[in-house]
């Protein structure tokens, strides 16, 4: 299958005064073309994060990405300098934020904000673009567009600020569209609204999408395919049926179970009063992750090897990854995995440096016999 | 069943004067509560849902009167005659001030100041011997020493554990503060008690002498429940206690809640947004939407076979977590109307699917009741 | 809609210079029938961009009634108090005649009582009579008025030098935040905020003059004045500005500086300014164009509350380097005990500064679309 996007091993760290926050590390995901993937994940978890280093939009100082790559249509862009990166933003790759009362700039037009995207990456004269504008907020199911360019944020409601956010971020037809919690801060009908307009968009325009949520009902209709993250890793990626059907990790089990289910009241069958099967304790600290499987401090299934080192994340059935051992078949690379996703970037660097000695040292002797040869 | 009814909301009204706009000096009045009648019995779970801003948290500020209501009546276990007695004054009340209305209304107020200020003389009395009748049970004209009574039946845990809770104090006083404030226990007794409610609430021994800030959203919100605990109230008013917390989180908490309820014996007023969240611990689930309560029954009833149009637009609109179901039921469009105007009539109408023509003028009233099932439409498409 | 709203208030500017050439050509003063003229087409204008807005200015001045109302009182009992009215010392002078002066005692009433008296004054003070000026033998209405175009040249150049310089420096310390460029601009902030501005004043004004006096240390025009081109008179003036102007300019700018650093550091965090950015804007763009237009709005807010100190600030300067202006004059006039003055000019001081409050709001209106369409 051809891949839209390819994102491997993409680490971003937040370097503070006297600790490091390992935001994301190590996280590998791709997206197919008119695919949708849903990230799912408790906050914290580094999901605003790998947006957010998908379009290098990481407040440098402090945050960093340290490693990986983004692979959009063939160009890397963690590695494309900061002005070519920007043809790029609200082009090719766009993004929706979580609170529509605060994503758009109070002291400009609908039609002004919109238009300014059209006027960045096309060649369009401003009038143009204002009435291409208009033709958008149409498009996303707003009724009189042509008054709406006119007006300011603070006269539409939640649910139309998040259209005038969709029909930014679709300005440009990009291949790649980020969505982060869009209907998070919505009502339950407007989050219907919201998301069937999605869905209509991206059947007509073949959009990739990448839909963050915390909310794993939301994605159930909405995505193909699912990859739940827990502490800046992901830990089970997988199509969305099996993500429901047949969870593996037993941190996607615990989503699943935590979360009411609309249609389970309050008692069970003979009467007995019904509980969630919480998963106990929280999030761990992103400052100091445990030394093995970060989920093991709250793991039902937690082993001895589980505080030892961090699983790697294996393919058990095709299309289907996780991270666990209870899943992996017989320890391979032993070593390599043993020192977990951190380990083996310091491994590498490592190596990085041995080849570099080594070279340094070739060329000393070359030299050296050079000389050698001369006298 | 009234004999077990804990809470009796008749009639409750608040408004909000706001602004028209950033010059006016006028003020209009917002109805965030408009007319809600709500009885919650002893030891059962009343959940209220519907969408942002409808009115929800007002109702149950109202009852810790936390907000000033313009009117209506909170009957605290009420003994039933003096509940029927009120009621008929008030109901003569409202006669008259019907009448007072409508002499304002036919414009001829001018030569008719004299009866004018007959009726609203009798308006008056009528309403002092009312209250002083009611002045025992209801929460909202009693005396100030009886007040402070009955607020030890009432306690509230907020939504925001970040907000809610005094950074400056540690979690035993403010754990403590309302028994020691009341004098239910004190000194030893005190601690003992703080002691006993944080290993009621999974919180460790430890936790008495530290500061909120030290503690996680799930946490802290363990340590608002416990405060409200505190005082062993009849009734607790959760304002959406978990939608801050992850989920993960909101599942312990949920848990909490409901063990909690056998152990004290509670009632719950359980404010949320998430309907999935308040069919979990509901007995009864009432809907609101703009200020009224359009739907009131059990949660069985309600989300098996819901009965007003816009409940069943709701619930179809929640996302199911099931990949398998991807046929999205009736959207609602549009959005909510503001509270400072709403439509006339039925204010659901102008995203009703089912509108008829008297919906736009006559109000619904909450009634045709099945088996305590009731709504306030005028043209329910499953009856 | 209203047809009217779509109609752009741009258009209606050339009627206000029509307006102005008329009244100029007709005899009255620039100044004077400038003032006129935008009042009364602003007023028009809001009646259509804003009528509510329109309905607050209107109660706001109703509001200010008041206020000039009392300080009309306390400048009145002042009056009262002292000894003898503001003609006795004329009759000690022989060029004027015992009749003349009861001619002026019955224009003012001075023969009935205070009452009568206070509201003779209440209605001169409203045709802009404040009395007779003792010192300089002439109407303190045209005195003052003469100072206070003076004052209000100062303060302003010195609020437009506060403004231009601030902003940038705000902006840069904000962008810059954490590191020494910022620490250096907060720094220079302070020191300017911490100096007294007599104190600078006398530093500038030392400064200047030990190193061979190449700026104008005092006054407002140089002696040749009135034989010089209008440019070079423009040029004479600006150099004697330029000491006051900058001491004034640093106090205000101090304040101006914080706030706007504050204010873009809070705004560059908003989720829109990422927005911006997830679009493919440039840096440049979303700093100048995003961030900068929202942080202005804050800025105009406090302007109301600097006319304040720019005024009283303006008044101490002006007297250091004898600037001809309201404070100079009100130091004067409380030096000669000319009462009448004195008043005249703490009048005129506040009804400045009412005005200015005034025009601050309205430009914040005009500058804030939820206040301009809400
Ligand atoms: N202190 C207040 N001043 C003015 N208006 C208020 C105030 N509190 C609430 N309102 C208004 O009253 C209405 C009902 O508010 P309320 O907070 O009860 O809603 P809610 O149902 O709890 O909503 P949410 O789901 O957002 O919490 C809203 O329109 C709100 O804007
Ligand atoms: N600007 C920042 N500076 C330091 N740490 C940050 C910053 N932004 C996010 N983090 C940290 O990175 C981690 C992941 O955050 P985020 O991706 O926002 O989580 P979420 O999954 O809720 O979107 C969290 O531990 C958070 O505290
Ligand atoms: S690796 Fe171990 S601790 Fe981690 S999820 Fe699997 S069983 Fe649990
Ligand atoms: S009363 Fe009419 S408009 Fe209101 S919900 Fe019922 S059918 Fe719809
Ligand atoms: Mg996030
Ligand atoms: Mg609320």
């Amino acid at each position: 299958m051809e891949y839209v996007l390819e994102v491997n091993d993409l680490a971003t760290y937040f370097f503070m005064h006297d600790y490091i926050i390992r935001a994301v590390d190590g996280v590998d995901f791709t997206l197919a073309k008119g695919e949708t993937l849903g990230i799912v994940g408790e906050s914290g978890c580094g999901k605003s994060i790998t947006s957010m280093s998908l379009m290098r939009l990481i407040p440098d100082p402090p945050g960093k990405i340290v490693d990986g790559e983004v692979n959009l249509k063939g160009t890397d862009l963690v590695k494309l300098p900061e002005e070519k990166m920007r043809g790029f933003r609200g082009n090719e790759i766009s993004m929706i934020f979580q609170e529509p009362m605060t994503s758009l700039n109070p002291v400009y037009t609908i039609g002004f904000q919109i238009s300014e995207v059209l006027r960045l990456h096309r060649d369009i004269e401003k009038r143009e673009a204002l009435s291409e504008a208009a033709r958008l907020l149409k498009m996303v199911g707003m009724s009189d567009p042509d008054q709406r360019v006119h007006e300011y944020p603070f006269q539409l409601s939640g649910g139309l600020r998040q259209r005038a956010m969709i029909a930014i971020a679709m300005a440009c037809e990009p291949s790649v569209m980020i969505a982060d919690e869009p209907t998070t801060a919505l009502d339950v009908t407007i989050q219907a609204q919201i998301l069937r307009l999605m869905g209509e968009l991206k059947d007509a325009k073949d959009t990739s999408i990448a839909f963050i949520t915390h909310d794993l009902a939301v994605i159930a209709g909405f995505t193909d395919r699912v990859m739940v993250m827990y502490a800046g890793v992901a830990v089970e990626d997988a199509p969305v049926k099996e993500v429901f059907k047949n969870p593996l990790h037993p941190y996607t089990q615990g989503l699943l179970g935590s979360v009411p289910v609309l249609g389970v009241g309050k008692l069970n069958e003979d009467g007995t009063r019904r509980l969630l099967q919480a998963i106990p304790g929280t999030l761990p600290d992103a400052r100091r992750f445990p030394r093995g499987c970060r989920f093991a401090p709250r793991c039902p299934h937690a082993m001895k090897r589980c505080w030892e080192a961090e699983p790697n994340m294996v393919e058990v059935a095709p299309g289907h990854k996780v991270r666990c051992y209870l899943h992996h078949e017989e320890v391979r690379e032993r070593k390599m995995r043993n020192l977990g996703a951190a380990g083996r970037r310091i491994a590498k660097l490592q190596e990085h440096d041995r080849k570099k000695r080594e070279s340094k040292r070739a060329r000393e002797e070359r030299k050296e016999s050079k000389r050698d040869g001369v006298s | 069943m009234t004999d077990k009814s804990l809470l009796d909301i008749r009639k409750l009204r608040k408004t909000f004067p706001v602004k028209a706009n950033v010059f006016s000096t006028k003020s209009i009045p917002l109805k965030a509560v408009d007319g809600v009648n709500l009885q919650i019995r002893k030891g059962e779970t009343l959940g209220l849902v519907g969408e942002s801003g409808c009115g929800k948290t007002t109702v149950g500020r109202c009852l810790l009167r936390l907000y000033q209501p313009d009117s209506g009546r909170i009957w605290l276990e009420a003994d039933p005659d003096v509940v029927a007695e009120v009621e008929a004054r008030d109901a003569e009340r409202e006669e008259i001030e019907a009448e007072l209305q409508s002499v304002f209304e036919n414009g001829s107020a001018r030569g008719q100041s004299r009866k004018i200020r007959e009726l609203k003389q009798k308006i008056r009395t009528i309403r002092a011997v009312a209250d002083r009748k009611a002045a025992e049970y209801d929460l909202l004209s009693m005396p100030a020493a009886r007040m402070q009574q009955a607020r030890k039946e009432i306690q509230m845990v907020f939504q925001d554990p970040w907000a809610s809770l005094n950074p400056q104090m540690v979690v035993k006083d403010l754990i403590g503060e309302g028994p020691y404030t009341f004098g239910t226990h004190r000194g030893r007794t005190l601690d003992r008690w703080v002691n006993e409610l944080l290993d009621k609430v999974g919180l460790p021994k430890n936790a008495a002498n530290r500061y909120p800030h030290e503690f996680s959203g799930g946490q802290r919100q363990r340590i608002g429940i416990a405060r409200a605990l505190a005082l062993t109230p009849k009734l607790i008013v959760c304002d959406e206690p978990v939608s801050a917390l992850d989920v993960s989180v909101q599942a312990q908490v949920l848990n909490l809640l409901i063990s909690l309820q056998d152990d004290f014996d509670l009632a719950y007023l359980f404010i949320a947004h998430d309907l999935s969240v308040v069919q979990y611990v509901s007995d009864r689930v009432a809907v609101m939407y703009l200020g009224k309560v359009v739907e009131l029954a059990d949660s069985k009833q309600l989300y098996q076979s819901p009965r007003h149009p816009y409940t069943i637009s709701l619930l179809s609109s929640i996302p199911v977590a099931d990949p398998d179901i991807r046929v999205e039921g009736q959207i609602l469009e549009g959005d909510v109307p503001s509270p400072i105007n709403p439509p006339s009539g039925c204010a659901f109408h102008p995203r009703c699917p089912h509108r008829i023509d008297p919906c736009d003028k006559i109000l619904p009233e909450l009634g045709r009741d099945r088996a305590g099932h009731r709504i306030a439409c005028h043209n329910p498409p499953n009856d | 809609m209203n047809p009217l709203k779509q109609f752009n208030w741009r258009f209606t500017v050339p009627v206000d210079l029509v307006l102005i050439v008329v009244l100029v050509s007709r005899g009255s003063g620039v100044f004077f029938s400038i003032a006129v003229v935008e009042a009364l087409m602003w007023m028009v204008r809001l009646l259509w961009i804003s009528p509510a807005m329109l309905m607050y200015i209107i109660r706001r001045l109703v509001q200010a009634i008041p206020v000039l109302l009392a300080v009309l009182a306390i400048g009145f009992a002042l009056i009262q108090l002292a000894p003898g009215d503001m003609f006795t010392q004329m009759e000690l002078s022989d060029n004027i005649r015992p009749e003349q002066l009861d001619r002026f005692r019955e224009q003012f009433r001075l023969d009935q009582p205070w009452y009568m008296q206070f509201y003779q004054y209440v209605i001169n003070a409203v045709q802009g009579e404040f009395g007779f000026s003792r010192t300089y033998r002439a109407p303190v209405f045209a005195v003052v008025s003469q100072r206070a175009a003076n004052t209000i040249l100062l303060s302003l150049t010195s609020l437009a030098f506060a403004w231009v310089l601030s902003i940038p420096a705000g902006v840069f310390a904000a962008t810059n935040q954490y590191n020494i460029k910022d620490q250096f601009v907060s720094i220079f902030a302070f020191v300017g905020l911490a100096i007294p501005n007599f104190f600078l004043a006398f530093l500038l004004l030392y400064l200047v003059s030990s190193t061979g006096n190449w700026l104008p240390l005092g006054g407002m025009t140089s002696s040749g004045f009135r034989h010089m081109t209008a440019t070079q008179q423009f040029f004479d003036i600006a150099r004697h500005m330029v000491i006051p102007v900058v001491v004034i300019g640093t106090s205000i700018m101090a304040t101006l500086t914080r706030v706007m650093r504050g204010e873009m550091l809070k705004i560059m965090n908003e989720q829109y300014v990422v927005t911006a950015r997830a679009k493919g804007q440039t840096e440049n763009k979303v700093v100048y164009m995003h961030a900068l237009r929202n942080a202005i709005n804050p800025m105009i807010t406090i302007l109301g509350f600097q006319l304040g100190n720019v005024m009283s600030g303006a008044a101490l300067v002006e007297i250091v380097v004898a600037w001809p202006g309201l404070g100079s004059v009100l130091l004067e006039a409380l030096l000669s005990q000319d009462l009448y003055l004195v008043v005249g000019s703490l009048i005129y001081g506040v009804g400045l500064l009412v005005i200015g409050n005034l025009l601050a709001d309205i430009a914040l209106a005009l500058v804030d679309p939820r206040v301009r369409v809400g």
